[in-house]
C-alpha cells in the first residue's frame, strides 16, 4: 500500500512539476493510475509503478556519509544524511497518516483524495529544500553537492527547484562518473543534459546511460503519443493529459510520427550496441544485464512484438502441465494477459 | 483484472475469442487454488519457477506485469499495453471482432 502512495505522490509531484506554480493539486486522479507492476532482475519484489506515463521507479542513489570517495564522513555529508533522513522520516509520517485517514481503501474517489488531503498535510518541502541550498552555496562541486543535487531531483517537484538543480549539475558535475546513475531521473525533463552527457562525459559508462536513457525518453514518447491518439476525442482525458505534461509537451507529442520515432529509437538502440555493449546496465554488484543485452532486447521487441507484427509462437505448458501453443488460437481474437497473481 | 476478464469471457462466449494467459507466479499450487477460487475459466500458460525471469516473458521481453497484446485472428499483432487498461482493451476486442465478422463472408 505504501509503494502505491509512494507512486500516486509521484503522479502528483509530476503534476505539479508541469504546472507553471500553480497549488498543489489532489494526488493524481486514481482512475487513471491503475497499478502496474514491474519486476526486473535486481528487484523480484513487483514494484508498483503508474501507468502513465510510464515513469522508471528506481530507488534514488542513497546518499554515502560514510563513502571514503564521498570524502569520508565529514561534516558536509553528514549535515546531508541528517536532512535527508529527516525529510524521508516527514513523508513516511505523512504516507502513513494519509493511509490511516484513507482506512486502506485501495481505490479511493476523486473526492475520497480531495477530503483527506485537506486533512493530511504533505510536509513543507521548502524548508528542506532551503537546508539543501546553504550546503549547495557553501561548495557546490564537492560529492555531497552532487548528493543534494541528486537529492533534489528526486524530491524537489516543483519545475524552479529541477531546473536549479540540472543547471547545477551541468556547471559543476559533468565530468563525475556517478552522473551515470542518475540519468535514468532525466528522462522526463533533462533530455538536454542527457545529450550533453552522451556527447562530452569522460565516461563510457555515463555516455552509455546517457544513450539508455534517451532511448527510454522517446519509448516514452512514443507511448505517450499513442495514448493521446486513442484519448483525442475525449475531453477530460485529454485536458488531464494536458495538466500533466503541459500543453505545448502534448502539442509536441500529438504532431510526433510515429513511423520515424520508431525508426530514431532502433538507431539509438543499435548506437548502444555499438559502442556501449558492456555497460553494466544499473549500478551495484550482482549477477546483472548489460546495456548491449538491454539494447537487444529491446530491439528484438521493436521489430518483433510492435502492433502491426506477427505474433512470436509460444509452445509451453498450462498450468496443468498440458503443452499447448498460442497458434492453436488462430481464427480467434486473442487477449494475450502475462499475469501473475502478487 | 480478473472480473473484467471473467465479463469478457461471459460477454464473447460465443464469439471468435479466447483469453490466453502467461502466468508468471513461481508456485504452481497455489496458483491452481486462486484459480478455482477466482473462477479463471481460460487457459494460462506457465512461464515456469523462475517467475517473472521465466523463459516466455523473457522472450516477449516482459518488464511489467500485467502487460496485455490483443491479437487478430491471424496472429498479427494489433494492440499492447503494459497495464490493464479496461476501456482501450474493450474498444480493440469490439473493433477487432466486428471487422472479423465483416470480413468473414470474404473468407
Amino acid at each position: 500500500m505504501q509503494s502505491r502512495l509512494v507512486s500516486l505522490s509521484l503522479c502528483a509531484a509530476l503534476a505539479v512539476a508541469c504546472r507553471s506554480g500553480g497549488e498543489s493539486p489532489p494526488p493524481a486522479e486514481p482512475a487513471q493510475s491503475p497499478s502496474v507492476t514491474s519486476a526486473d532482475d535486481a528487484t523480484p519484489e513487483p514494484e508498483v509503478v503508474p501507468a502513465l506515463p510510464t515513469i522508471p521507479v528506481r530507488p534514488a542513489p542513497a546518499a554515502q556519509a560514510g563513502d571514503p570517495a564521498a570524502g569520508g564522513t565529514d561534516a558536509r555529508a553528514q549535515r546531508f544524511a541528517a536532512l535527508e533522513q529527516e525529510h524521508n522520516d516527514a513523508m513516511n509520517a505523512y504516507y502513513e497518516a494519509l493511509q490511516k485517514a484513507l482506512g486502506d481503501e485501495p481505490n479511493p474517489s476523486a473526492e475520497q483524495w480531495r477530503k483527506v488531503s485537506e486533512e493530511v498535510k504533505q510536509p513543507d518541502l521548502q524548508a528542506y529544500i532551503a537546508r539543501a541550498r546553504e550546503l549547495l552555496d557553501e561548495e557546490a562541486s564537492d560529492i555531497t553537492a552532487f548528493r543534494v543535487l541528486t537529492w533534489m531531483l528526486g524530491n524537489a517537484g516543483t519545475p524552479e527547484v529541477r531546473e536549479f538543480a540540472l543547471a547545477q549539475l551541468e556547471q559543476h558535475h559533468m565530468d563525475r562518473i556517478e552522473m551515470g546513475e542518475l540519468c535514468y531521473m532525466l528522462v522526463q525533463d533533462g533530455r538536454g543534459l542527457l545529450d550533453k552527457l552522451l556527447a562530452d562525459s569522460p565516461h563510457v559508462e555515463v555516455r552509455g546511460q546517457a544513450c539508455l536513457a534517451l532511448a527510454e525518453g522517446l519509448k516514452q514518447d512514443i507511448d505517450i503519443a499513442g495514448r493521446l491518439q486513442r484519448v483525442a476525442d475525449a475531453g477530460a482525458e485529454l485536458e488531464g493529459m494536458q495538466s500533466w505534461l503541459g500543453p505545448e509537451r502534448v502539442a509536441a507529442l500529438q504532431a510526433l510520427d510515429p513511423a520515424q520515432a520508431h525508426k530514431d529509437l532502433e538507431q539509438i538502440y543499435e548506437r548502444i550496441l555499438r559502442e556501449f555493449p558492456d555497460v553494466p546496465a544499473s549500478a551495484g554488484a550482482g549477477a546483472q544485464r548489460t546495456l548491449g543485452q538491454e539494447a537487444e532486447a529491446a530491439l528484438y521487441e521493436l521489430r518483433n512484438l510492435a502492433v502491426g507484427k506477427l505474433a512470436p509462437e509460444i509452445e509451453g505448458v498450462d498450468l496443468d502441465q498440458v503443452a499447448f501453443k498460442l497458434s492453436d488460437y488462430r481464427g480467434k481474437v486473442v487477449l494475450l494477459d502475462f499475469w501473475g497473481n502478487w | 483484472m480478473y472480473p473484467h476478464e471473467r465479463s469478457l469471457v461471459e460477454k464473447y462466449k460465443n464469439e471468435p475469442f479466447a483469453i490466453v494467459g502467461v502466468n508468471s507466479d513461481d508456485d504452481l499450487e497455489q496458483l491452481r487454488s486462486v484459480r478455482q477460487k477466482e473462477n479463471i475459466t481460460w487457459r494460462s500458460f506457465w512461464n515456469g519457477p523462475e517467475g517473472t525471469s521465466g523463459p516466455i516473458s523473457k522472450a516477449w521481453n516482459v518488464s511489467g506485469w500485467p502487460t496485455i497484446y490483443i491479437l487478430d485472428a491471424q496472429g498479427v499483432i494489433r494492440y499492447k499495453s503494459v497495464g490493464a487498461d479496461e476501456e482501450a482493451i474493450d474498444a480493440t476486442l469490439e473493433r477487432l471482432l466486428t471487422e472479423l465478422k465483416t470480413a468473414g463472408g470474404a473468407r
